[in-house]
C-alpha cells in the first residue's frame, strides 16, 4: 500500500485528483483519500473512505479509481502525451509514442492510429507503441510495416506484430524473412526442425560460412523470425562474428533493439556483454557506408566508443522502464543480463574505479543504490566516492529494485545455477537466508549447478535439497545422470554418494547396469564398476548370466571415446565363467579384430580362461597380437604368456625381440623357465644372439647356471661377434675363464678384443682385462703371440696412456719370449 | 620435388636357430632391380651397414635449447621476489615461507606420483614421432646392382653427411638372381637392431627384392611414402660428384688413429670457438690433426705423401662418430680433404666392403647451400643425341671410365668428359672415388629421353649458378686479360686481371690442371676475401679460365 495515483481532467476546474491508500489510526485498517483541485499544491476538496481491511481497500480503490474516470479523468500526463503526439518537433513526438507504449494508454491508440496513417520518420515509435499497447486495431497497420525494406520500420512492425500477438500476421513476416536469407542458409533451416534448439550450432557454421559483409543482415534475420531455432543461432552467431566490423556492427544493434522489444533478458545480456568487452580492446574503425535510410554513402565510425557507451547506457534506461512499467518481469531480465558476466570481467581497481567499475550494467544492477560510489559520465564508469566508502557496510542491499527482486524470487535461481560473477551469486546467496524456501522451487538440473558455485552455504543447501529430494529405493537416474556429468567436483561427488545408496536397487537390474556402465561420466562409470563387481557375488546366477550377454554385446559397439567401455572390463573380469561360457574362440578372435580395447579385453578373458589358448590362437596370431601397437592386444599375450604349459621355445625367442617392452619382458621371465638340457648350440646362440637387453640378462643368467651344458668354447667363438656393449663383459670374463688353449681359439675371440678396444666409450676395466688376456696368451707360443702382437700393435698408437702403456708393455714381453714375432716394436739390446 | 615410394614388402632381417636372411624391399614403382646372395662376413656389412643407418637418421644441426621450463621457473622466482617485497609484516613473510616449503614438498611428491604416467607418456610420443618422422621425412637409401658391386647411397636429414657403402663381388659367397639397375630400399628405424643379429656363423641370405622380408596378406601395401625430398637434397647428389671429380689431398689413415680424434670428440665439448679440426700436411712427414680450441693434437700413423704443406680446417667434426661401428673392422681409411673449409671424404676400408663418408664444409652448410663445386671442373657440352649415347654406352657396361667410353662411343675423350658431367648432374651417373671410374645409376625412377638430353646440354651452368653466367658475360665483352701463365707438373698456374660484373677490377689466380679443372685458385675479390673457395669459385676465377682454355683452344677475343 501507500501507492498514489494522480489522475487529470481537462475541462473541470479541478483539474487534478489524487487517490491515495493512508494507514487508518486503528492498527491494520486503511483509509482510501481522495484529493481534488485545481493543482498539486491546491488539492482543497479531500474526502476519505473507509476504514477497510485490506482486501476491502483494494476494491474501494478500485471503484473509486473507476468512478473518476467515469466523471472524465484520465491518468495525469495522458493528455500531454496526446498533445505531444500532434508536436511538430519529431523527437516529441517520438517521446509521447513511447510513454504512452510502455504505460499501455489505450486511449491513446486512435490519435496513434491517426499518426501512423501519415508517413512520418518517427513512425517506429509509434508502431513500437502501438505494439506495446496491445491494441487489435493496430495490426492492419502493423503489417503493413513489418512488411517495409527500410530495417528501422520492419524491426518495428515484426516486435509489434509480436507484441499483439498477431499470430497470422508474424507466420507471413517469417516466410518473407526465410526468402531474405541465403539459399545454403535457407536450405538448412528448412532442413532443421524449429524448436530444436541444438541444431543452432550446425545453423551458425553455415552462416559463418556466407561472405562476412552478410553474416550481420542474416544474423538480424534469423533474430527476426523468432523461432527457438532462429533465435538461439542468431544468439551464438553474434558471439562468433567479428562484431565491431563495418555491415556487422549495424546489425549487432538492431538484434539488441529487437531484444529489448521482446524483452529478451538473455541476448540483450549476451550481446551487450560481448560489446562491453569488445570494447575495452577495441577502438573502432572508419568505413564509408551506404545509409539505410536514404542510400546515402558516408564515412562513418563503426564501433565507436561514444555508440557503445550510448547502448551500455540506454540498456539501463531500458531495464528502469521494465522495472517501472512491468515490475513482474524486471528481476528474470536482470538475472539474465548478469548471466554472462564473470570474474574475468572486473578490472584492477585503481584511481578510486572498483573491480566492476568498468562493467557498466552489472554495476547498475549490483550497486545501483550504493552511496559507496559516483558516476563518471565521461568514461562511463564507476569510482568510489571517498577512500572510507571501498568497504561495503554489512547487510546494506545495494542493488537496484529490492522489493522487485524479492517479488519474484525464481530470478534468484538463475542467478545461483547460472551466474558466474562473484557478486551476483553473492547477492543470490544472501536472498537465501531471506526466502528460505525458494531452492524447493529450483530444478534438478540448477541445483546440480548449484553445486559447482563456490560458496558453501549455497552447496550446502543444494546438496541437502537433492539429497532431500532423491529415494534411493526409486531413484532418479537422471538426475544422478546430471549430478555425475557434472564439471564440478561438488556434484560429482554427490551424485557418487547418491549412486552408491541406490546401488541395492540398480545392481540387480542388467539393463540398468548396462546404461550406468556406460554413461559419459567416467568417474560415474568407474563408480558403477566399483558397485557392481562388489556386488556381482551375490547375484543370481540368471542375473549374471543376463549381465555377461550384455558386456559382450555393449562392447562390440565402438567406443564413444577411449576408456568409455572401460566399466564394461571391470564388471566381465568377475564374470568371467559367464562370459567365457558365452564366447567361443571364433568369437574372441573376432572381438580382437575390433578397433576396441574394451572388446581386446574380453577376448583376454575369454582366452585366459581357457586350457590352451596358445594353442587356440596359433604362434603367428600371437606374434602378430605381440606386435601390436594397442596395449589391450598385447595383454593378450601377457595373458597367455602366463598360463601354463610354457610356449614353444622359438616363439618365445621371437617374442622377446618383439619392439614392444611389456611383452619382452614376460617372454624373458618365462625364458628363464625354459628347460635347457635339450638345447644345442643353436638354440643357445638363438638366446645369447638377442638384441634385447632383457633376452640378454636372462641368456646370460642362463648360460652360467648350465656351463657344463655347453661347448664353451663354439659359444664363446660365436659371442665374439656379438655387437651389443652389454654383453662384452660378460664375454671377456667367459674367456677369461674357460677359453681353451690354442691359437685357434684365441683367433676366434679377435673381432671381440678389437672391439673392446676400439670402443670409443670403453669400460676401461674391460679394456684391461683384453689387454691383459692378449699378452697372457700371447706367452703361451709364437702362433698367439703373432695374433697378440698384431692386435696390440693396431694400439699402440692409442691416446690413451694406459692402452699405449699397457700394449707397449705387452708387446715388448712378447717380443721378449719371441724375438721373430712380427711388432712395431723393435728390441735393440734386449738378451 | 615429390619422392613416392611405394613397398609391398618391409625390409628387416630375420633369424633362426641355424641360418639368417636379411632382405631390403625395394620401391615397387621403380625399374626392377634385384640381388639374392650369400654373404661370407656378415659381421663387416652389420657394421657397415649400422653405419650407413647411423648416416640415415643423423641430424647434427643445432637445435636451440627448449627453455620454457627455465623461464617459467624465473617468472615465478620474480613474482615470488616481487610478493615478497610487499610483504612486510614479518609473521606473514614467516608463514609465506612455510607455504612455499609445504608447496615445494607438495610439488615433489606430485612429481613421484607422476613419474609413471610422465615416462609413459614420453614413451608415446617418441613412439609417435618415430613412426610419423620415418614415413614423413626418414628419405629411403638409393641402392645400386651392378656387376662388380652393390652400392647403397644416402644423405643425412640434414643434407651435410653423405654415405656410400659398396659390397664387393667377393662379399657373397654364392649368388642368385641379379637384375642390374637402381632403386629405393625400405629403410626403417626399426631395421638397424634386426641387423644386429647378423653373424658370420651363421648361413645369411641377403636379398635385394620388391618383397623384402615379409610381403604382406593380400597382397595390400606395407609402406607407402609421399616425401616432399628437397631440391637440395637432390642437388646434394650432384654436388658430391662435383666434389669427388676434384683434385682432392688425400692420405692414409690408421683406425686407431681415428679412434683417437672421435674418442676426444665424444670425450668434451668445445664451447668457444674455434671448433676446426685442423689438418696439418707437410710432404714426407707425418699427417697431424688438431683439435680446436684445445690444441690437442693427435699425429698419425701415416706420411703425407702430397707435394705441397698445407694446413687444410674442416668444421663439423661431431659428425665423424659415425665411424665409430667401423674402426674395429676397418683394415684402413683414406682421407680425401678438398680445402681449407670445404668438403671431405673419409673413405674406410673394411675388405669387401668400402664405406665412404662425406662431409661438407660444416655441418649448417649442406651440400648446396651456396656452394658451387661443379663449376670448379670444365664441361665440355656433348651434343644431345651424343649424351644419349654414352648414357646407353654407360648403362650397358654399368661402370666404366672416361676412356673407355670415348672408344664405345667414338666421341671425343673432352666431350665424353663432358657429358659425364652432365650425366652426374642430371643424376644419372655416378662418380667413384675410390675406383675413379664413372657408374650408371638413375636417381629417378623415369627414363633418359633425347629431351631430357636436350635439356642437360642446353641448360649449361651458366643458367642456373649466376656465377658462372656473370663470368660468361665478363669474357664476351672482353673485360679479362691473361697477364702470365707457368706451366706446372699438375697443369698451369695462371694469373691475370678481370673487371667484374661490379665495376670492380680485380686480380684472379688459377691453378687449372690439363682438362681445365681449377685445382687452386685465389682472388682479391670481396667474395673470396670473405668465403674463400668455400662456396665454389667467384666470377673472376672462372672468366679468367674461359680465358685461358680460349687462348688454349686457340679462340680469339684474348687481348
Amino acid at each position: 500500500m501507500g501507492t498514489s495515483h494522480r489522475l487529470y481532467h481537462p475541462t473541470r476546474p479541478d483539474r487534478l485528483a489524487v487517490v491515495s491508500v493512508e494507514p487508518a489510526s486503528q492498527a491494520g485498517s486503511l483509509l482510501v483519500q481522495v484529493a481534488r483541485g485545481p493543482s498539486r499544491a491546491n488539492l482543497l476538496d479531500t474526502r476519505l473512505f473507509g476504514p477497510y481491511v485490506v482486501e476491502e481497500a483494494i476494491e474501494a480503490l478500485r471503484v473509486v479509481l473507476e468512478g473518476l474516470r467515469s466523471e472524465g479523468y484520465v491518468e495525469a500526463g495522458a493528455a500531454a502525451r496526446l498533445e505531444d503526439l500532434a508536436s511538430e518537433r519529431a523527437k516529441t513526438r517520438a517521446h509521447a509514442a513511447l510513454n504512452a507504449g510502455w504505460r499501455r494508454e489505450r486511449h491513446a491508440v486512435d490519435a496513434l492510429l491517426a499518426f501512423a496513417s501519415k508517413p512520418r520518420e518517427d513512425i517506429a515509435s509509434v508502431v513500437e507503441a502501438l505494439g506495446r499497447i496491445g491494441d487489435p486495431r493496430a495490426i492492419p497497420v502493423v503489417r503493413s510495416e513489418a512488411g517495409r525494406k527500410l530495417l528501422s520500420r520492419r524491426r518495428a512492425g515484426v516486435e509489434a506484430l509480436r507484441m499483439l500477438g498477431d499470430v497470422e500476421g508474424l507466420a507471413d513476416a517469417r516466410n518473407q524473412a526465410l526468402f531474405r536469407l541465403p539459399a545454403p542458409v535457407q536450405g538448412v533451416l528448412q532442413s532443421l526442425d524449429d524448436t530444436d534448439v541444438s541444431a543452432a550450432p550446425a545453423l551458425v557454421e553455415v552462416v559463418l560460412a556466407q561472405p562476412v559483409a552478410d553474416q550481420g543482415v542474416v544474423l538480424d534475420t534469423l533474430y527476426e523470425m523468432g523461432t527457438p531455432l532462429s533465435t538461439a543461432a542468431a544468439c551464438q552467431g553474434l558471439l562468433a562474428v567479428d562484431l565491431p566490423r563495418p555491415r556487422i556492427w549495424r546489425y549487432a544493434k538492431s538484434v539488441l533493439k529487437r531484444a529489448m522489444l521482446r524483452l529478451d533478458g538473455a541476448t540483450v545480456g549476451v550481446l551487450l556483454h560481448r560489446i562491453e568487452l569488445l570494447s575495452r580492446q577495441n577502438a573502432g574503425s572508419t568505413a564509408t557506408l551506404k545509409s539505410g535510410y536514404d542510400g546515402q554513402k558516408r564515412k562513418v565510425r563503426v564501433f565507436s566508443r561514444r555508440t557503445v557507451d550510448y547502448l551500455r547506457r540506454s540498456v539501463w534506461r531500458w531495464l528502469v522502464r521494465v522495472a517501472r512499467y512491468a515490475p513482474a518481469s524486471y528481476a528474470s531480465v536482470a538475472a539474465w543480463l548478469l548471466v554472462p558476466y564473470g570474474d574475468e570481467d572486473d578490472i584492477v581497481p585503481r584511481h578510486r574505479v572498483p573491480r566492476t567499475g568498468k562493467s557498466y550494467v552489472l554495476h547498475r544492477i549490483l550497486m545501483h543504490r550504493s552511496p559507496r560510489f559516483v558516476y563518471d559520465a565521461r568514461r562511463t564508469c564507476f569510482r568510489w566516492r571517498s577512500a572510507v566508502a571501498e568497504a561495503a557496510p554489512p547487510g546494506a542491499r545495494e542493488e537496484a529494485f529490492p522489493e522487485l527482486w524479492d517479488g519474484a524470487p525464481r530470478a534468484y535461481l538463475t542467478l545461483l545455477s547460472r551466474a558466474r560473477h562473484g557478486h551476483a551469486v553473492q547477492m543470490a546467496v544472501a536472498a537465501l537466508e531471506r526466502h528460505p524456501t525458494l531452492i524447493e522451487q529450483a530444478t534438478e538440473d540448477e541445483l546440480a549447478s548449484m553445486l559447482g558455485q563456490g560458496f558453501e552455504a549455497l552447496v550446502r543447501r543444494a546438496t541437502e535439497e537433492l539429497r532431500r529430494r532423491f529415494d534411493p529405493d526409486a531413484p532418479d537416474f537422471a538426475l544422478l545422470d546430471a549430478l555425475l556429468a557434472s564439471e564440478h567436483d561438488s556434484a560429482k561427488s554427490l551424485g557418487l554418494l547418491l549412486l552408491r545408496d541406490a546401488a541395492h536397487v540398480w545392481t540387480r537390474d542388467p539393463v540398468r547396469v548396462v546404461a550406468l556402465l556406460g554413461m559419459k561420466s567416467d568417474v560415474g562409470r568407474e563408480a558403477a564398476a566399483r558397485l557392481v563387481v562388489a556386488g556381482a557375488g551375490s547375484l543370481p546366477p540368471a542375473v549374471r548370466r543376463d549381465l555377461a550377454a550384455r558386456i559382450v554385446q555393449a562392447v562390440t559397439t565402438g567406443e564413444s571415446a577411449e576408456g568409455a567401455h572401460a566399466g564394461f572390463v571391470e564388471v566381465a573380469r568377475v564374470l568371467q565363467a559367464e562370459i567365457a561360457a558365452l564366447v567361443g574362440v571364433e568369437a574372441a578372435l573376432s572381438l580382437l579384430v575390433l578397433d576396441s580395447d574394451a572388446a581386446a579385453a574380453v577376448a583376454e578373458i575369454v582366452l585366459a580362461s581357457m586350457s590352451d589358448p596358445l594353442g587356440a590362437l596359433g604362434p603367428q596370431a600371437v606374434l602378430d597380437l605381440a606386435s601390436s601397437d594397442r596395449a589391450s592386444r598385447r595383454r593378450v599375450v601377457l595373458s597367455v604368456l602366463a598360463k601354463e604349459p610354457l610356449p614353444d621355445f622359438a616363439l618365445l625367442l621371437q617374442l622377446a625381440d618383439v619392439d614392444w617392452e611389456d611383452v619382452r619382458k614376460a617372454a624373458s621371465r618365462r625364458l628363464m623357465q625354459v628347460d635347457v638340457s635339450g638345447f644345442d648350440l643353436a638354440a643357445w646362440m638363438g638366446l645369447l644372439d638377442s638384441t634385447r637387453e632383457e633376452v640378454q640378462e636372462a641368456a646370460r643368467d642362463l648360460l652360467l647356471r648350465n656351463l657344463e651344458r655347453v661347448d664353451t668354447h663354439e659359444v664363446l667363438s660365436r659371442l665374439a661377434q656379438h655387437p651389443s656393449p652389454s654383453m662384452r663383459g660378460f664375454v671377456v670374463d667367459l674367456a677369461i675363464s674357460h677359453l681353451r688353449p690354442g691359437f685357434v681359439r684365441l683367433a676366434k675371440m679377435e673381432p671381440l678384443f678389437r672391439a673392446v678396444l676400439f670402443d670409443v666409450r670403453p669400460d676401461r676395466k674391460l679394456r684391461t682385462r683384453v689387454l691383459g688376456l692378449l699378452v697372457e696368451r700371447g706367452l703361451c707360443d709364437g702362433a698367439q703371440a703373432d695374433l697378440a702382437a698384431s692386435i696390440l700393435g693396431d694400439v699402440l698408437h692409442s691416446a690413451t696412456h694406459d692402452v699405449r702403456d699397457r700394449a707397449l708393455e705387452g708387446l715388448v714381453r712378447l717380443q721378449l719370449a719371441y724375438p721373430e714375432v712380427t711388432s712395431p716394436v723393435h728390441l735393440e739390446g734386449a738378451s | 620435388m615429390k619422392l613416392a615410394t611405394r613397398y609391398v614388402g618391409a625390409s628387416g632381417a630375420s633369424s633362426g636357430l641355424e641360418d639368417a636372411r636379411v632382405a631390403f624391399a625395394t620401391n615397387t614403382l621403380r625399374e626392377a632391380t634385384f640381388f639374392h646372395g650369400e654373404i661370407a662376413q656378415g659381421e663387416i656389412l652389420r657394421e657397415a651397414l649400422g653405419a650407413l643407418h647411423d648416416v640415415v637418421v643423423g641430424d647434427f644441426r643445432y637445435q636451440p635449447r627448449d627453455r620454457l621450463a627455465w623461464k617459467a621457473w624465473l617468472a615465478e622466482q620474480d613474482r615470488k621476489f616481487i610478493a615478497s617485497l610487499k610483504t612486510k609484516a614479518s609473521e606473514a613473510k614467516q608463514k609465506l615461507e612455510q607455504v612455499d616449503v609445504r608447496l615445494a614438498e607438495l610439488d615433489r611428491l606430485r612429481g613421484v606420483r607422476l613419474r609413471p604416467f610422465h615416462e609413459a607418456r614420453r614413451k608415446y610420443a617418441d613412439y609417435v614421432v618415430a613412426n610419423e618422422w620415418e614415413l614423413s621425412e626418414l628419405y629411403d637409401p638409393v641402392v645400386t646392382v651392378h656387376p662388380d658391386e652393390v652400392f647403397f647411397e644416402a644423405f643425412s636429414r640434414d643434407e651435410s653427411s653423405y654415405a656410400r657403402l659398396s659390397a664387393k663381388r667377393f662379399l657373397w659367397t654364392e649368388l642368385g638372381d641379379v637384375q642390374y639397375g637402381t632403386t629405393n630400399i625400405d629403410f626403417s628405424a626399426g631395421l638397424a637392431r634386426q641387423l644386429d643379429r647378423l653373424r658370420s656363423y651363421r648361413k645369411t641370405r641377403f636379398d635385394v627384392a620388391p618383397g623384402g622380408l615379409s610381403v604382406s596378406v593380400d597382397g595390400e601395401v606395407h609402406k607407402e611414402k609421399k616425401i616432399q625430398l628437397p631440391e637440395s637434397w637432390v642437388n646434394g647428389f650432384l654436388q658430391v660428384q662435383a666434389t669427388t671429380t676434384m683434385a682432392l689431398r688425400s692420405f692414409e689413415v690408421h683406425p686407431i688413429d681415428l679412434h683417437n680424434v672421435i674418442r676426444a670428440l665424444l670425450r668434451r665439448k668445445a664451447r668457444t670457438s674455434p671448433k676446426a679440426l685442423r689438418f696439418e700436411l707437410e710432404p714426407g712427414k707425418r699427417v697431424r690433426a688438431v683439435l680446436e680450441p684445445w690444441e690437442d693434437v693427435f699425429t698419425f700413423s701415416s706420411v703425407y705423401g702430397g707435394a705441397k704443406a698445407e694446413t687444410i680446417r674442416t668444421w663439423g667434426r661431431v659428425r665423424l662418430q659415425v665411424l665409430r661401428r667401423l674402426l674395429p673392422v676397418a683394415r684402413s681409411c683414406r682421407v680425401f680433404l678438398a680445402g681449407f673449409g670445404m668438403p671431405s671424404f673419409y673413405v674406410m676400408d673394411l675388405g669387401p666392403v668400402a664405406f665412404t663418408l662425406g662431409l661438407s664444409g660444416w655441418t649448417d652448410n649442406d651440400w648446396t647451400e651456396g656452394a658451387s663445386f661443379e663449376l670448379l671442373s670444365r664441361r665440355v657440352d656433348a651434343a644431345p643425341e651424343e649424351l644419349l649415347g654414352l648414357y646407353a654406352a654407360l648403362k650397358q657396361k654399368r661402370v666404366s671410365t672416361a676412356e673407355d667410353l670415348s672408344a664405345v662411343t667414338g666421341v671425343s675423350l673432352e666431350r665424353v668428359r663432358g657429358g659425364l658431367s652432365s650425366l652426374c648432374q642430371v643424376g644419372r651417373a655416378t662418380h667413384d672415388l675410390v675406383g675413379g671410374a664413372f657408374r650408371h645409376r638413375d636417381l629417378f625412377s623415369d627414363g633418359f629421353t633425347l629431351a631430357e638430353a636436350r635439356r642437360a646440354t642446353t641448360s649449361s651452368l651458366e643458367d642456373h649458378k649466376p656465377e658462372a653466367k656473370a663470368a660468361r658475360v665478363i669474357f664476351d665483352t672482353g673485360n679479362v686479360r691473361l697477364i702470365a701463365c707457368r706451366p706446372v707438373s699438375t697443369g698451369e698456374k695462371v694469373s691475370g686481371s678481370v673487371l667484374g660484373t661490379g665495376g670492380d677490377r680485380v686480380r684472379p689466380q688459377i691453378h687449372i690442371s690439363k682438362e681445365g679443372e681449377i685445382i687452386e685458385g685465389k682472388c682479391s675479390c670481396s667474395l673470396f676475401r670473405e668465403h674463400g673457395m668455400t662456396r665454389g669459385p667467384c666470377e673472376h676465377l672462372l672468366a679468367l679460365r674461359l680465358a685461358y682454355m680460349d687462348r688454349a683452344e686457340g679462340g680469339k677475343g684474348i687481348e
